[in-house]
C-alpha cells in the first residue's frame, strides 16, 4: 500500500488542538469565546460597526425594513 | 447612515430614563455573538419616566420608522404596552412598554444585570431571561438565534465555576 505524501501544511495542522474551542457536543466555541473576552464596550463598538454596515448596504439598494 | 448605539444608550441615561435593554443588544452587551440593527429597550411607563422617555426621543430626533409625515411618538402611545418603532438620528430604535403580553418593566427587573456601558450604568436583561422571551415568542428569528445564546450561556456559567 502505497503510503501517503507528508504535507506540509497537514504536519503542521496536526500540532493544533481542534478540541480546544469545542463543547461536550462538538459545537465550536470560538467565536463565543472571543466574544466573551472582549469588554463591554468593545461589544458594543462590534454591534454597531455590523450595524452600520448593514443600513449602509441597505441604502444602496433601497432596501427599508421596517421590523 | 452611521449607526451609534452608544449616543440612543446616553441619550437615555442622560436624562435619568428608567430602561431595561432587551433583545439582541442585550444578549450581545453579555457576550453573545449575536448581530442586531437596532436597539431595543423596555421602559417604566409611570407618568414621569414617560415624559424622561420623551425627552430622550427628542435629544435623539425620533420620529416612526417607515413613516413619510415623520410623525413622533407622544405620552399616550408610551403608556400604553405596544410597540414603538423609531428611526432615530443614531439608528433604530424600539421603544416596547412590554416584553411579550404583560410583561413590563417592573416584572422584568428582577431579571436584569447592571452592567457598565460606556461609562453609564445600565440594566441589561438577563441571557436567561432573554432565552425564555424568546422561546415564547416563537418567530423563527428569535429561535434562529437561541443555540448561540445557550451555548453563550452555558460558556459563561462554565467560567464562573472555579478550576479544580
Amino acid at each position: 500500500m502505497e503510503r501517503p505524501v507528508a504535507d506540509p501544511e497537514h504536519e503542521q495542522a496536526e500540532d493544533f488542538d481542534w478540541s480546544a474551542d469545542q463543547d461536550a457536543a462538538g459545537e465550536d466555541l470560538t467565536l463565543i469565546r472571543w466574544f466573551l473576552d472582549l469588554s463591554v464596550d468593545e461589544r458594543l463598538r462590534a454591534a454597531e460597526n455590523f450595524a452600520t454596515e448593514i443600513q449602509r448596504i441597505w441604502e444602496e439598494n433601497g432596501v427599508r425594513p421596517v421590523h | 447612515m452611521s449607526v451609534r448605539f452608544t449616543e440612543i444608550i446616553h441619550a437615555f441615561c442622560d436624562n435619568d430614563v428608567e430602561f431595561i435593554v432587551v433583545g439582541n443588544l442585550s444578549a450581545a452587551l453579555l457576550g453573545a455573538p449575536v448581530t442586531t440593527h437596532d436597539v431595543d429597550v423596555v421602559h417604566r411607563r409611570t407618568p414621569e419616566n414617560v415624559k424622561r422617555v420623551l425627552a430622550a426621543l427628542a435629544t435623539l430626533r425620533a420620529t416612526y420608522r417607515g413613516d413619510p409625515r415623520k410623525l413622533t411618538p407622544d405620552a399616550s402611545h408610551l403608556r400604553g404596552p405596544g410597540h414603538q418603532l423609531l428611526l432615530t438620528a443614531a439608528g433604530p430604535l424600539d421603544v416596547l412598554g412590554s416584553l411579550g403580553p404583560g410583561v413590563n418593566y417592573e416584572e422584568l427587573l428582577p431579571d436584569t444585570e447592571t452592567i457598565r456601558v460606556d461609562g453609564h450604568e445600565v440594566h441589561v436583561l438577563t441571557l436567561e431571561r432573554l432565552i425564555r422571551a424568546k422561546e415564547a415568542a416563537g418567530r423563527e428569528k428569535d429561535l434562529a438565534v437561541l443555540p448561540t445564546l445557550r451555548r453563550t450561556l452555558a460558556e459563561r456559567q462554565r467560567r464562573t465555576i472555579p478550576e479544580e
